[in-house]
């Protein structure tokens, strides 16, 4: 592992562990999806100004997901969705 | 009020016959009794629908994306400043409260005309689709009433449409409403023959929201351009699904919905053209806002949202359509597959594909919506949703009356899982089993016998 792409791996990881959190789950599968698609579509990426430019608007992105994970789980329903209890059990059932 | 065009092959009937038909239930006047025994049944279905959601355990999935979509998280992220601090008035001219909103809705004007390769200054902002085309289609047809007294649309167009063509009736302007083949496309030798130097206005939606085929929009702009006839499309299921370029398609005014786009809802757009400039007849006045085409202040935060929702919709087009194309691709298959007599209605090519419409041959599909329940889905537009009658639309591409109720419309948008979809597959599928084993009109089929031929009884 090169030290070049340190800051994006970690980047990487606190964008997961950041979406994991929306309680919504299309909102959850939606960026963690994007959030895959997007490094591993830019994972060659050697350009430094377009690495510095990739990482900025992933900070930025990940202030948002910040953010929106907090309001979104201010007002969560009280009911769980039929598909969040379908994707438990699964899980549960590995 | 029979009108017919010479040399036309196209029936330009008036409003009474055609709309008798897809109005009935708005037009009849009941008399008080029967009035207030609606009333009753209204409040008790409501009441019901109250009670249902108490007792709901789960949240249904949301497979409704014709319907509305929720908002996108990064939408929201760029509305709430407006929301909270920034409360400026847009329009105020002495203050930085005012300068900082002005600036917001400049910015965000400026993302929807990118996205559909318009100039800034041709976008309008309204309360949502449906006032952009009030505007459009009335706007356009008042304006142009003394030498022009003839507008064109089609019998599949959204309510908004027929109903603003219909108070243009009312006011003595002919109207034709031209029919659909069957797989919902127009026909563009039927629609030449009805463009006349009489016509002003042309509307045609790019998307249709029931059954999703897409007119062949960029044919129809030529077509219009050419014979000196404004061209007004509904985009509000396409834009930002669509690739939409106004001058190539040669396009003159065009209606944005916000929430359909994952934004807001009561906030839309309507683009008008300046070169060669449309005009037309403002339905709201007052303050003069908008360049007099709609008065009211601008609601900031929504119209940063359409904005920002239109910016993502622009950097995520690639993504989303092939998302979409790839689920609705796993929902059809996967239902086809395992069951048979199913029919998507619309052209299987020309299409949205986030719209997929089914019918369910012997299935009813008022029995099959209450089945699916832990699914959010409907049997046509959230509009007419509320009755029994088989949609207009469906009626329109010559459908059966026995396909155009057994219909469903699943929607698919940018926040559906395939978890989702695989769960829809598997409840429709048995659902679809369990209810055509019940069906009489199953066993006869299974037997070998053509429903067609037999003759019912009169009850």
């Amino acid at each position: 592992m090169n030290s070049a792409k340190q800051p994006a791996i970690i980047l990487y990881r606190q964008l997961l562990r950041e979406c994991h959190k929306f309680s919504l789950y299309n909102y959850r599968d939606y960026f963690l999806r994007r959030v895959r698609e997007e490094f591993h579509q830019n994972r060659n990426v050697k350009d430094s100004s377009k690495t510095a430019e990739l990482l900025k608007r992933g900070q930025e992105n990940l202030e948002i997901i910040r953010r929106q994970v907090i309001i979104g789980n201010l007002y969560t329903p009280h009911q769980r969705s039929i598909c969040d209890n379908h994707e438990h059990s699964f899980i549960a059932s590995r | 009020m029979f009108h017919i065009i010479k040399n036309s092959s196209v029936k330009t009937i008036s409003f009474s016959t055609v709309s008798g038909r897809l109005y009935r239930g708005l037009s009849s006047k009941p008399n008080p009794s029967e009035k207030d025994q609606q009333e009753n049944d209204e409040k008790k279905v409501k009441q019901q629908k109250y009670q249902e959601l108490e007792k709901l355990q789960y949240r249904p999935l949301y497979l409704d994306a014709q319907a509305t979509t929720p908002m996108d998280p990064r939408v929201l992220d760029q509305m709430l400043p407006y929301m909270t601090h920034l409360y400026g008035n847009p329009h105020s001219r002495t203050h930085a409260f005012g300068w900082e909103s002005e600036k917001a809705i400049e910015d965000a004007r400026e993302k929807v005309a990118k996205l559909i390769n318009a100039d800034p200054k041709e976008i309008v902002f309204t309360s949502g689709a449906t006032e952009s085309n009030n505007i459009a289609v009335k706007g356009v047809g008042r304006f142009y009433k003394e030498k022009k007294k003839h507008v064109i649309t089609t019998q599949t167009e959204h309510k908004c449409v027929l109903d603003s063509m219909r108070v243009l009736e009312s006011e003595g302007l002919k109207v034709t409403y031209l029919p659909v083949k069957t797989n919902g496309l127009i026909d563009l030798k039927e629609l030449e023959s009805v463009l006349t130097p009489e016509t002003s206005l042309c509307s045609i939606m790019m998307v249709n929201n029931e059954i999703g085929v897409r007119q062949p929009i960029s044919e129809i702009g030529k077509l219009c351009r050419a014979k000196k006839v404004f061209f007004h499309t509904d985009a509000a299921q396409s834009v930002g699904k669509l690739p939409i370029d106004v001058n190539e398609m040669n396009i003159d005014l065009l209606s944005i919905s916000g929430h359909k786009i994952y934004g807001p809802k009561g906030i839309g757009a309507l683009y008008i053209r300046r070169r060669p400039r449309v005009r037309l007849d403002p339905i709201q006045t007052g303050g003069g806002q908008e360049r007099n085409i709609r008065s009211g202040t601008v609601p900031t935060p929504l119209v940063v949202g359409l904005g920002a929702a239109c910016e993502i919709a622009q950097q995520e087009f690639a993504n989303d359509e092939k998302r979409v194309a790839q689920l609705a691709k796993r929902l059809i298959d996967g239902i086809t597959k395992q069951c048979p007599h199913v029919i998507l209605n619309g052209d299987p090519q020309a299409r949205y594909a986030g719209c997929v419409n089914l019918s369910f041959a012997y299935v009813e599909g008022e029995s099959l919506l209450m089945a699916l329940k832990d699914i959010a889905l409907s049997s046509g537009s959230a509009c007419t949703s509320a009755s029994l009658e088989p949609s207009y639309v469906l009626r329109a591409i010559g459908a059966d009356e026995d396909i155009a109720h057994s219909s469903i419309r699943f929607g698919i948008g940018r926040f559906t899982t395939e978890a989702e979809v695989d769960y829809t597959i598997e409840k429709t599928v048995s659902h679809v089993t369990r209810l055509r084993e019940m069906s009489p009109l199953w066993e006869m089929v299974q037997e070998g016998i053509d429903l067609k031929t037999i003759k019912w009884s009169q009850h």
